[in-house]
């Protein structure tokens, strides 16, 4: 392709998406703050244009395949066909599949197929957005217009895209000092819809607000199947003073999939988040997290999981902000890479200059398994005061030869050492998850994705 | 037959070509404990690891057969299978894998090659647990990922609980005695001895006569430069702990001299 048709298939692209977009907006009557906020949102990526790799946010991640295809909204009922195909991939999901009995919402193609409130009391909030727009938009309208008026206008392009599309996700709300023990589920599903028909595109928006001393975890999935989509998913959350979460994520759509994820987090004194995800592949998967330490005493666990194989690139961005004293972060992002998958870890942490006694460790551990694997770590630490503590590392290597020589001593195939070794790399972070069935879940997961030729291990 | 039968065994160093090995003879039968003794560098250890099938070694010239078949030609998991175990000097570490799976692993592994059913898990369990015994290995060691953050001597009990569970032909131990303190050195000792069946042989590598007082061999060699220069029985090791090593190079140089004269003359 050559440079103008590139360049006009990249406006062709962003024309396409504001049109969408357009139509949208006509098809939902809305109070005036939300036409303003999804119109702010089309202005907004219209300018910006998709970031190039020119961009130092975008160095390692090239858009371009999310500007060729021409992706289009789904129609607003739910179609049989994507009935069952969602129902088949749900099942999928073994001890979190359908007869999981905790609180789920479960979305097709960006609309919402199910929503079990599980043992949920009337006092938890949580509701799909749609229906909150539509019968009471006040409660979430203070978040939404304040999170786009903080956004940086220059680095937010998914950002305006999703208030562009603003129309789907999920509302959390959990009162003071309410702990919720089991997990609450949020699956999303994209479906393929056939050849005859543009390749479905999602944009979701999660809304959670923790009060003081609340508790929960949150497990949100995305699964697909083979043909290319792209989900844009955006989860807003705000941790009251003390509040705790958990939040999971876990990324096992198709081969072809584009994913571009944020999480944002901000807590209050003594609140504490921890993010554990984990990322199955795609053509282009993007996760981006921000941890925004803004009490005294707040802490912040950052886990992370990326898997890449031939042909798929995995991204991961993590900001931690750490504004007010005495704040801890602990971040540990492991890679593995395939064939000529290629993953990229850019951790960034700030320490503020008020931001005394902070304690930060950030740690990225990349393993590749071929030799035309790539990854690359960019681990960046900016600190403004003196009083604080920051480690951080970064290794990219292979299997320990060692290892997989006494494993072989004792019996084992060459192909079954290095699975079992690659196994026990991603495993660390599988044992960090709160929920027994997620864990049980991402075990037989993993295994199962362990290349071909390493042979995955059986049994437990 | 023979256990083990090596000849005229040369081996070399395969990135840079350094002969280590410069003809190994030496037989053992079922049964029979050896002792291989030598000073550093003397190629002990090479010799243990060109029998197991680690890479990095060439083997130029002559063989080794383990029960009339070419050991040197089988990949290192068939040899283990085919029941040859090494106890590492320096057994290694491995994060995320815990000690039981592993040894369930394994043992299913070489039980299959073997024709044997493989253990459920309570069949296991129920073996493993009798022989953590004979080494004296804490439940919680069983639960802990291999080797990691095992001290000198909980690695060598590990490595001998392996041993124990797999139930070798031959093994082959090197520089089990390594590192360890008495104690851990008497309890590694007796898990071995509970492992002289009449039926197993085994090959004790070790620096110092120390740990034959434990592990009493049948035979006990030298290695120097390459090569066994001198063989005997147990009162070997002995002589060896009272004068050194530098006495049995001296007559080996004076040995080879000689021969050398008399191949000139």
């Amino acid at each position: 392709m050559t440079r103008l048709a590139r360049a006009t298939a990249i406006h062709e692209g962003i024309a396409a998406l504001v049109e969408r977009a357009t139509e949208l907006a006509e098809r939902r009557p809305s109070p005036p703050w939300l036409q303003k906020l999804r119109s702010s949102g089309v202005a907004a990526f219209e300018k910006l244009g998709f970031p190039s790799t020119n961009d130092e946010e975008w160095r390692f991640t090239n858009l371009a395949p999310l500007a060729r295809i021409g992706f289009a909204l789904s129609p607003d009922e739910v179609s049989l066909a994507e009935r069952t195909a969602a129902l088949e991939l749900e099942a999928r999901l073994g001890p979190l599949g359908l007869s999981s009995p905790q609180p789920r919402i479960v979305f097709v193609n960006g609309r919402l197929l199910r929503r079990s409130p599980g043992g949920l009391t009337a006092a938890i909030l949580f509701e799909c957005m749609k229906n909150v727009l539509a019968t009471s938009p006040e409660r979430v309208e203070r978040a939404l217009v304040a999170g786009a008026a903080e956004r940086d206008p220059s680095k937010q392009f998914f950002g305006s895209l999703g208030d562009a599309f603003l129309d789907e996700g999920v509302v959390l709300h959990v009162p003071v000092g309410v702990h919720l023990a089991e997990p609450l589920f949020i699956l999303h599903v994209s479906t393929s819809p056939g050849s005859t028909v543009p390749p479905r595109m999602v944009h979701t928006r999660n809304l959670f607000t923790f009060e003081e001393n609340s508790s929960a975890t949150v497990v949100e999935a995305y699964l697909g199947a083979n043909g290319p989509s792209f989900t844009n998913a955006r989860t807003d959350v705000t941790l009251a003073k003390g509040a705790r979460l958990h939040h999971v994520k876990l990324q096992l759509e198709g081969p072809e999939t584009i994913h571009v994820g944020q999480l944002a987090v901000a807590h209050a004194a003594g609140a504490h988040a921890a993010s554990h995800v984990f990322s199955f592949g795609g053509r282009l998967v993007r996760n981006e997290i921000t941890m925004t330490l803004r009490g005294e005493d707040a802490g912040t666990e950052l886990n992370g999981l990326f898997c890449a194989a031939s042909g798929q690139h995995v991204d991961c961005h993590t900001l931690i902000d750490h504004a007010l004293p005495r704040a801890s972060s602990v971040e540990l992002y492991k890679g593995v890479l395939d064939g000529t998958g290629r993953g990229v870890f850019d951790g960034k942490i700030l320490v503020r200059a008020g931001a005394i006694r902070t304690d930060a460790r950030q740690t990225n551990r990349n393993l590749v398994l071929s030799d035309s694997a790539l990854v690359d770590s960019k681990p960046q630490l900016e600190i403004h005061n003196n009083d604080v503590r920051c480690t951080h590392g970064s290794t990219t290597g292979r299997l320990d030869a060692d290892a997989v020589f006494y494993l072989r001593s004792r019996g084992l195939s060459p192909e079954a050492a290095r699975a079992l070794l690659t196994y026990a790399f991603g495993s660390e972070l599988i044992e960090k998850v709160p929920s027994a069935d997620v864990r049980a879940f991402l075990e037989s997961h993993l295994r199962a994705w362990l290349p071909a030729n390493l042979a995955a291990p059986e049994t437990r | 037959m023979n256990l083990l039968e090596i000849t005229n065994l040369h081996a070399a160093i395969e990135e840079d070509g350094t002969e280590i090995l410069k003809g190994i003879d030496l037989v053992i039968r079922p049964g029979e404990v050896h002792a291989l003794m030598g000073p550093n560098g003397s190629g002990k250890s090479t010799l243990a690891h060109v029998l197991s099938g680690r890479p990095g070694y060439t083997v130029t010239q002559g063989g080794a057969l383990f029960q009339g078949k070419d050991l040197l030609a089988m990949p290192a998991e068939i040899r283990a299978r085919e029941g040859v175990f090494l106890a590492f000097q320096y057994p290694v570490e491995i994060p995320g894998v815990s000690n039981t799976y592993f040894l369930r692993t394994a043992v299913n592994t070489v039980r299959k090659h073997r024709g044997q059913p493989e253990l459920d898990a309570i069949d296991f369990l129920a073996l493993l647990d009798e022989k953590a015994k004979l080494v004296e290995m804490e439940e919680s060691l069983l639960n802990r990922s291999v080797n990691e953050g095992f001290s000198g001597g909980e690695k060598k009990r590990n490595e001998v609980l392996q041993m124990a569970i797999l139930d070798p032909k031959l093994a082959i131990l090197d520089e089990t005695d390594s590192g360890l303190d008495i104690d851990a050195l008497r309890i590694a000792a007796a898990g071995v001895n509970a492992l002289r069946d009449g039926a197993r042989g085994m090959l004790v590598i070790t620096h110092y006569q120390r740990l034959l007082d434990y592990i009493v061999p049948d035979f006990v060699h030298v290695l120097a430069d390459g090569k066994i220069v001198k063989s005997g029985d147990k009162n070997l090791a002995k002589e060896l702990e009272a004068k050194g090593y530098s006495w049995i190079e001296k007559e080996a140089g004076q040995a080879a001299s000689a021969a050398a004269g008399a191949g000139g003359r």
